[in-house]
């Protein structure tokens, strides 16, 4: 049968006005990895009444990780919200390999939140005429985008090539069997207690763990961003702030604000405070870190010069940051506890931008010794450079992500400013965007997409692209304050 | 024709500096040879109040091209100017402010332009100041516009603004 899917992505730019997760480019056939087929059901609420619909937060996390297809339910008959309600006779005539499920049930003003993760394969209620492998002409679906994002229109004919296991179909159970064998189909499922305010966070819990038990990775959706605001009055920067919110922009929080600038925001490795520069009036920067609630502010470093560039060891016992006590740009550890600093390059050119190895064992950096600015890694024991960048004139603003798997960075030609990502196992290199007027780039823990900020329309704005360049959108922080240098928190709970 | 306070030619920038008379004009220097768009001056906008104006020492912005962060000659005998003012004048102390385009990444353009002001500070240094009378800081990109595709000539600059009278 054939499929209509979720979010619309276009092959047409689309403007920043469009309201939610706009979307600007889909690439159906690119990358190596077909996404994953999977319906999505709206959550019965049963009297609830909460404010968040965790079904299309759930869906929203999915799809736009590019790495699943989440089916549009307007084409749907059934809207199952538990297992007994699952006709898999119905369902599987669909190509597709799982079925969230899930309700929300309340009691004075905690929720509980429950969901279920079920297969699609392997189910023995399959009635005998029913096969996966069968294509089924497809119920003409309405041709609306009401119950979609604003944004996109998908083309579900080309995304019906995707391959789905062929399934033998048994003659139908007995019901004994049949709701035992439900129950086999069950992949993951838990119940949350949550406050209103906290079902967003339960929705990404939720999607979480069907990432991870359909790909075997660790999702990122529960994961933060920190970036910098700039507010304008008459074109000049009247305000700073140093601001957080979850991966997908929303819960936008403010740490600090300034009138002088604000920059280099980076997230410690548990994700409990934060390592930025601040300019005082009198023009002198300093690294200072603060806790993510706010509080707990302290000033690290603000020697005579450049205070810059912080970047956490995967430890947390260490800073690397910038400074220009030797006239130029260099790069120097701080230890957090004891305030030693060490040296790590010493020699005249601009060194900057320093950002560690998971194993805590070397940095990455921009240097120009060799006349453009170039990624080099630098083993702390011992002092070995060698080349990272290995094409273009402009390679700068690199982080590897924590487990490992990429390096982003900003890729320049001189005019064109693009977001680029290198294997760091094959060396490979591509490019993600197309945009040209990327400013600032940041990994996501799990190496699977990039968040950046780049001009649109004379505004800045953040966006996320995955990995393999195959879906972009912008976050739907509309603002009117500059958005710029994203960075990525570690994977938490 | 009415004359203008300091500052406020500061705040109009370029488009008073073009119908200014010409010993004003020297305030801004270069303003017209490097591209003609007034710096980005919005930003402590008071900033060049203090310290002295008359002729060369009016001269507080060195523009670069912006793949240069070595002191232009064309700005030689102005750096030479405040050089021997911070000479003669030993309370006296500037502040020389690095800038930078803002195409490309943030630290990498506080660097490019913190290496601007160090490149002004050693020129001033030769010419006869002290090095204790000259702090050398960067904002970078940081109090520009967004990158719309091409640089802003005006970027590329060092602001020399006065602590100490």
């Amino acid at each position: 049968m054939k499929l209509k899917f979720f979010a619309s992505f276009s092959a047409v730019l689309l403007l920043v006005s469009q309201p939610l997760f706009a979307a600007l480019d889909l690439e159906l056939t690119k990358g190596v990895r077909k996404p994953i087929p999977i319906a999505v059901m709206p959550f019965a609420t049963n009297g609830a009444t909460p404010s968040t619909d965790i079904g299309a937060v759930i869906g929203h996390d999915l799809q736009y990780s590019g790495r699943f297809y989440v089916a549009n339910n307007q084409q749907f008959s059934s809207t199952p919200s538990q297992l007994s309600q699952i006709d898999f006779g119905y369902w599987q005539k669909y190509n597709l390999n799982a079925i969230v499920i899930g309700q929300v049930n309340q009691t004075g003003n905690q929720y509980q939140v429950t969901f279920s993760l079920v297969s699609l394969f392997n189910n023995a209620n399959a009635s005998s005429s029913s096969n996966n492998s069968t294509t089924v002409a497809a119920t003409p679906a309405p041709t609306s985008t009401a119950a979609t994002p604003a944004s996109a229109v998908i083309s579900p004919a080309t995304s019906t090539a995707i391959a789905s296991p062929t399934i033998n179909a048994s003659a139908s159970m007995s019901s004994a069997a049949t709701s035992t064998a439900a129950n086999n189909a069950v992949l993951a499922t838990q119940t949350f207690t949550a406050s209103g305010s906290d079902l967003r966070k339960v929705a990404h819990q939720i999607a979480n763990m069907i990432y991870q038990n359909q790909l075997g990775e660790q999702g990122y959706f529960t994961s933060k961003i920190a970036f910098i605001a700039v507010n304008n009055i008459d074109g000049s920067p009247a305000s700073y702030s140093l601001q957080t919110a979850d991966y997908d922009g929303y819960n936008i929080h403010t740490l600090v604000s300034s009138t002088e600038p604000i920059m280099s925001p980076s997230w410690s490795p548990k994700g409990n405070r934060i390592a930025y520069v601040a300019y005082s009036k009198n023009g002198q920067s300093s690294v200072k870190v603060i806790n993510t609630d706010g509080g707990g502010v302290r000033t690290v470093s603000n020697t005579t010069g450049l205070n810059n560039a912080p970047t956490w060891s995967p430890d947390g016992s260490q800073l690397a940051l910038v400074l220009s006590k030797t006239g130029n740009p260099n790069i120097y550890l701080y230890n957090v506890n004891g305030g030693q600093l060490t040296p790590v390059t010493q020699d005249g050119n601009i060194n900057t931008e320093p950002t560690f190895s998971p194993d805590g064992k070397s940095i990455i950096f921009t240097s120009n010794k060799n006349g453009s600015p170039q990624l080099y890694q630098i083993t702390l024991a011992g002092g070995t450079v060698q080349a990272v960048s290995n094409q273009g004139t402009y390679n700068t603003d690199a982080q590897v992500s924590t487990d490992g798997s990429s390096l982003s960075f900003l890729q320049g030609d001189g005019t064109n400013f693009n977001v680029a990502a290198q294997d760091m196992s094959t060396g490979s290199t591509n490019t993600l965007t197309r945009d040209g007027l990327v400013q600032s780039t940041s990994i996501a823990p799990n190496g699977e997409a990039v968040i950046y900020s780049t001009t649109n329309n004379n505004h800045q704005m953040l966006g996320i692209v995955t990995i393999d360049g195959a879906v972009n959108y912008f976050l739907p922080i509309n603002v009117s304050a500059d958005l710029k240098e994203p960075t990525w928190g570690p994977a938490v709970g | 024709m009415k004359k203008l306070q300091v500052f406020s030619l500061v705040v109009l920038g370029s488009v008073l500096a073009l119908s200014a008379c010409t010993k004003n004009s020297l305030l801004y220097g270069g303003l017209g040879g490097a591209g003609g768009r007034g710096a980005h001056l919005g930003f402590h906008k008071d900033k060049f109040k203090l310290g002295p104006h008359r002729g060369l020492l009016g001269v507080r912005q060195y523009f670069f091209p912006c793949d240069s962060i070595v002191l232009p000659q064309q700005y030689q005998t102005a750096a030479a100017a405040q050089a021997q003012y911070l000479k003669g004048h030993s309370g006296s102390a500037v502040q020389l402010q690095g800038f930078a385009d803002t195409a490309g990444s943030p630290e990498y353009n506080i660097a490019i332009a913190q290496q601007r002001s160090q490149s002004v500070a050693q020129y001033m240094i030769q010419q006869g100041a002290k090095a204790s009378q000259i702090n050398v800081m960067s904002y970078g990109a940081e109090t520009n516009g967004p990158y719309t595709g091409s640089s802003t000539a005006a970027n590329c600059r060092v602001d020399v603004v006065y602590t100490k009278d």
